[in-house]
């Protein structure tokens, strides 16, 4: 079927740029291995979904970038983003690489960092070396192998124990050019009874920049932290998003997922979370609208392994043109996970004749002493409410428009961050042909 | 005589300490009135008679007619003839009331002594119109879609057919609206006899007036603090409860339970 | 006080008769066997090329990579055909008495007494017995073996037998289609009422003999028919195959109900394939009960072709231990207006994996189409397991999908409720899990549901502690 990758980047290449960027060996050698698994393993398996027909091959060319000395030459994608002054920290990545990062002093002061990837790996060698591939191993399939040996940028973000952030910590990923390496990596670490508050937005400049995304955001949430992830993707038409987002939540953590899925070209993101210690909880909540050929798949899962662990999984997707999604929850309680409480919810609206959207719930239950339970529906706006608001003199369109936008609200406003919060609001609104 | 004796009683509800040393005697023939503010521990002291799984003893003895009560799985303690007319009756889907309360009866009967289908059905609908309960609630679903009053009277159609020795009504009063108070105090008159003792608990001494206790007490914090004859309760009624915190020196009366 | 629980190794129906049959067909299939088969029922030219091409089809396709665990069935040392005796009883009274003792202790001729329109009950691989009550016959119902009207109704068999399920449908389609023997036609003229339901009984009764029964059901326009489909079958050491294929045709107007219990000893591989089609305005009703099978893999389905058909399935299953209940319904809304309705009763006990596994699909055409889904799973111990996994696929915009699964144990608060009224654990729990099936035991006939009551009582004792 699809064409046979073809690396860019031979194992000598990737020697060469890792050492010229100054990487120390140990992560070298993890590239390495990671480069010569991509060889052999298989795409990843997506329910209903042809990923080898995806434009998934080309990881793309690494684009050096110079760091920006201020956002004051910032693209205004980025400047439209961000609060300024910056008041908890900011990192931003352009095509490849890292180009501004800034932490507030007093975070640093209580031993919090935020770095790229690269200099993490460099300056807090013990702790990157510790996360890094723990939650998504490079050995899960050819697009994880290629994104372990490849990636560029990314983002470290630590919070030491007991430290809590109440201000939220901003990335972005900013793609202008056709053909760049556009794999971001995302670590965050937040330590015993920490509290971190996290916000990223993916964004392609124009409709046309025609790339790879495949990214992926790894959190670990220490007993009793918590952890907020707010992820807004905005890639353009001609790119391909390949996300893999996964937690890891020891005992009494909580990691909560605000996602809003944005993009106008094929994605297919897969958001789980490994629930280990005992009474860990996760609460998942993706919104996405499908515009034009768009074809998508999403995924949340959360698996329990901790005993009374609780996990709440939302998926709400607008369906237009002739867009399709599958979309699929996966619950998964292990033997042994007594008192969990696992809910999923998709809920889809159909509002094209051409366009499709499936819902899967699954449920996988190795244990009795557990509650359990999902709901799905498909559907079309609510008849009744549309009479009711014209009922007060709204018309049809608006109306309409009132509706569906109910129907995300309730994940836009769980957005931690203004300026993000309203770029996703006017996102809704031109997805659904308003602006 | 019938007589349920609590000496001592205390009882944890999720690690936490809600009876402190209750006791209590109770004869047949005896109506006793247990008031008191939120989160006294009037339910938790319902429930743990009755040997709900929550609620652990930590201490303490209960017997019924010298029987060790706190020994006993929750289905002897019924057999044995305690009921506890529940605040929050369970509803179970796709089992008809008729069903179960048949095989509730059958339960404490030797086997070859069932109740006739017939016998059953005659008394279940006399009770039901004494009740007055449409007799279609008895192919309902058990307590499935009955509204507060409905498994109200539901509960005290139970305690009418199993004749229990001893009867606990744990806010049987709540939710109902003045008709189904007097319907369900009827059922319980109507249940009074030299052999069966009452524990009714209450908030309020509405229900008191249609049901005469011979024995009003007050709990707060985990105990009973204070008992008299109905006259308590009247004054309860007229005075609210800071006159007896006043009195014994209480500032706080509950004992941490969630309201 | 509580009863003594029965052995659970001891199955209930397991008892075994001397019966001796009249042709085996030795292990393993081969084109001879196939010939052979075909031979001996006098088949026309047409049914032998089918099957000689359904076996090739058989051979061709691998087995299922999806759903239960089938390395455990060594398709080579099954037995394919099995005729335990030369004609058909046309009364009770020429029955054999050693298989009418069989029938005695299933309860079949009282059930018939009772109830029933007739009964077309098939021993081993071939139908023997087969009574039908007069005014059905008068309106032209027709109420056959599947072999008989093969031989009687040559032309309107023809026309249907295979279009709904074709033979590459799946490998164990393909392998009935290949083997098939015995099942139940039943033809009803258009507007027929059959008041009263039409009843077969299937039985296993040969060690390692696999039972590929066909059954064809044809509902003419404004017709009515329940057909109901009792199966037991005893116990064995080593396993056995059971892959029936039913077929059936709802024409315009009509409503057809199949209604199936099965109670299959633990040994057997249960891999049934089941679908409908339901033209405008018919409906189409499947209930589904499956108890016993070591392995079960099924999944009734709806076609929804005409404008305003509608589909119900409505199904239970228990898995006790080492079973593995693979069960599920699919409904593939193709036309305007379709409805469906799904409700799925799973229950795991004993370390049995019970699993719903499920399809509604809404195509282009389907607008102003509904369905219904609703899934619940009740985990008895810790030593048991369910997997939900329904697909939802949706290409259409006018059309509404509500789905909803729970999965729990047995209530705390409900036990406590019962307990407290005097009802012991056992008594208690067998009380909530009556209730739980009861959307499916009331939909039964009261002869049905009693049995049900009693096999799930049944597996209930002992369950408990």
């Amino acid at each position: 079927m699809g064409t046979q990758a073809i690396n860019l980047m031979n194992a000598n290449a990737l020697r060469a740029w890792s050492s010229a960027i100054g990487e120390p060996h140990w992560l070298l050698e993890r590239r390495i291995q990671a480069l010569k698994l991509e060889g052999t393993l298989e795409l990843p398996k997506v329910e209903k979904t042809k990923l080898e027909k995806w434009d998934i091959y080309e990881t793309g060319d690494y684009k050096a970038e110079n760091p920006w000395s201020s956002l004051e030459d910032a693209p205004e994608v980025v400047r439209g983003l961000v609060a300024s002054p910056v008041k908890g920290g900011l990192i931003v990545q352009f095509n490849s690489d890292v180009v501004y990062t800034e932490l507030s002093e007093s975070l640093a002061a209580q031993g919090v960092i935020l770095t790229d990837l690269h200099t993490a790996a460099k300056e807090h060698e013990a702790l990157v070396q510790r996360y890094l591939y723990q939650a998504v191993k490079p050995g899960e399939h050819r697009l994880s192998a290629a994104h372990s040996a490849f990636w560029s940028g990314g983002v470290f973000l630590y919070v030491p124990d007991g430290v809590e952030v109440e201000t939220p910590i901003q990335a972005i990923f900013l793609n202008d050019t056709s053909g760049v390496r556009f794999a971001p990596h995302v670590l965050i670490v937040a330590g015993s009874n920490s509290k971190i508050v996290y916000v990223d937005h993916c964004v392609s400049s124009r409709d046309d920049v025609k790339a790879l995304h495949n990214g992926v955001v790894e959190v670990f949430a220490g007993a009793g932290s918590k952890v907020q992830v707010a992820s807004v993707h905005q890639l353009a038409a001609a790119t391909t998003d390949f996300t893999e987002r996964r937690a890891v939540v020891l005992a009494d953590g909580a990691v909560e997922w605000i996602i809003g899925e944005m993009n106008n070209g094929y994605t297919a993101s897969d958001t789980k979370t490994l629930l280990q210690g005992n009474g860990s909880v996760s609460d998942t909540k993706v919104i996405a609208i499908g515009t034009g050929i768009q074809k998508s798949s999403y995924t949340t899962q959360a698996r329990h392994f901790g005993r009374s662990s609780v996990s709440q999984m939302i998926t709400r997707a607008v369906m237009l043109d002739e867009a399709s999604a599958i979309i699929n929850g996966i619950t998964k309680i292990e033997k042994g996970a007594t008192h969990c409480d696992g809910q999923q919810t998709e809920r889809v609206l159909m509002l094209s004749p051409k366009a499709r959207g499936d819902a899967n719930p699954i449920l996988l239950i190795d244990e009795d002493d557990v509650t359990a339970g999902h709901a799905a529906s498909v559907g079309q706006v609510n008849a009744e409410q549309i009479y009711y608001l014209m009922s007060r003199g709204i018309s049809r369109s608006e109306a309409e428009y009132l509706v569906i936008f109910g129907f995300l609200a309730p994940v836009i406003s769980e957005i931690p961050l203004e300026g993000v919060r309203g770029r996703l609001q006017n996102l809704v609104e031109s997805k659904l042909g308003r602006s | 005589m019938t007589t349920l004796k609590i000496e001592e009683l205390r009882s944890k509800v999720e690690g936490k300490e809600i009876l402190k040393g209750l006791t209590l005697e109770i004869h047949g023939g005896e109506i006793h009135a247990i008031m008191g503010p939120n989160g006294t521990g009037k339910s938790t002291l319902a429930s743990a008679l009755m040997g709900h799984p929550k609620y652990e003893v930590t201490d303490g003895k209960v017997t019924l007619d010298n029987e060790d009560l706190l020994e006993m799985e929750v289905d002897e303690r019924a057999r044995a003839g305690l009921f506890l007319a529940m605040q929050y009756p369970s509803e179970i889907a796709g089992v008809t009331n008729s069903d179960f309360l048949r095989s509730a009866i059958n339960a404490r009967r030797e086997e070859g002594d069932e109740i006739s289908l017939i016998r059953f059905i005659r008394e279940m609908e006399s009770k039901m119109k004494g009740l007055e309960m449409n007799p279609e609630f008895a192919h309902r679903y058990l307590n499935e879609g009955f509204s507060g009053g409905e498994k109200k009277r539901n509960e005290i159609l139970q305690m009418m057919l199993l004749e229990p020795k001893f009867v606990i009504l744990d806010e049987v009063d709540s939710g109902l609206d003045i008709d189904a108070l007097r319907i369900v105090a009827n059922g319980v008159n109507e249940m009074r006899s030299p052999d069966r003792g009452f524990l009714i608990i209450t908030h309020y001494q509405r229900l008191l007036n249609y049901i005469t206790p011979d024995f009003v007490h007050v709990m707060m914090q985990g105990r009973i603090v204070k008992s008299g004859g109905p006259e308590l309760a009247h004054r309860l009624e007229a005075e609210g409860y800071d006159w007896v915190k006043e009195e014994l020196g209480i500032t706080d009366e509950t004992v941490g339970e969630e309201v | 006080m509580a009863k003594q629980a029965p052995d659970m190794g001891e199955y209930k129906y397991g008892f075994r008769d001397g019966h001796q049959s009249i042709f085996q067909s030795g292990k393993g299939l081969t084109e001879e066997i196939v010939w052979e088969i075909s031979r001996i029922k006098e088949e026309p030219e047409w049914m032998l090329d089918f099957r000689l091409k359904a076996l090739k089809q058989f051979y061709k396709m691998p087995m299922p990579g999806w759903g239960a665990d089938l390395t455990g069935l060594n398709l080579d040392d099954i037995q394919y055909y099995v005729r335990p005796s030369e004609k058909q009883g046309k009364t009770w009274e020429e029955v054999p008495s050693e298989i009418k003792a069989t029938f005695d202790k299933l309860g079949i001729p009282e059930a018939e007494q009772k109830f029933l329109a007739g009964v077309s009950a098939q021993y081993e691989s071939e139908v023997i017995y087969h009574s039908m009550r007069k005014e059905l016959e008068e309106q032209g119902v027709i109420f056959l073996d599947t072999d008989t009207a093969l031989k009687q109704y040559p032309e309107v068999f023809k026309q249907y037998f295979g279009t709904i399920i074709p033979p590459a449908d799946n490998k164990f389609a393909a392998l009935n289609s290949a083997v098939w023997s015995g099942g139940s036609f039943v033809y009803i003229p258009k507007g027929v009422q059959c008041e009263v339901p039409i009843q077969g009984y299937f039985r296993i009764n040969s060690e390692n003999m696999g039972q590929f029964e066909r059954t064809l059901i044809i509902a003419e326009e404004g017709s009515f028919v329940h057909y109901v489909e009792g199966c037991t079958a005893p116990i064995y050491s080593t396993s056995s195959l059971h892959s029936g294929v039913i077929e059936i045709i709802c024409r315009k107007d009509s409503r057809v109900r199949y209604t199936t219990i099965q109670n299959w000893a633990p040994n057997i591989y249960n891999l049934v394939t089941q679908r409908a089609v339901a033209e405008e305005n018919a409906t189409m009703e499947w209930v589904d009960g499956n108890i016993g099978s070591k392995v079960t893999m099924k999944y009734p389905a709806v076609i929804l072709k005409g404008r305003g058909a509608k589909g119900s399935i409505l199904s239970i299953a228990v898995a006790g231990k080492d079973q593995h209940q693979d069960a599920g319904a699919k409904v593939i809304h193709l036309a305007p207006e379709t409805t469906s309705t799904i409700i799925s009763k799973s229950i795991s006990k004993q370390g049995g994996k019970v699993n719903y596994r499920g399809l509604s699909s809404f195509s282009r055409d389907s607008a102003g189409s509904k369905s219904n889904i609703k899934c619940d799973t009740l985990i008895l111990d810790n030593l048991s397991t369910s997997d939900t996994i329904p697909y939802n696929e949706i290409k259409n915009d006018q059309i509404t999908l509500e789905h909803e699964a729970t999965v729990s144990k047995v209530s705390e608060e409900q036990l406590f409720y019962l307990m407290s009224r005097g009802l012991t654990e056992q008594d208690a729990t067998q009380m909530i899990v009556m209730g739980f099936i009861e959307p499916f035991t009331k939909e039964l006939p009261m002869e049905y549901a009693v049995e049900m009551n009693r096999l799930i009582q049944f597996e209930m004792e002992g369950s408990i502690g």
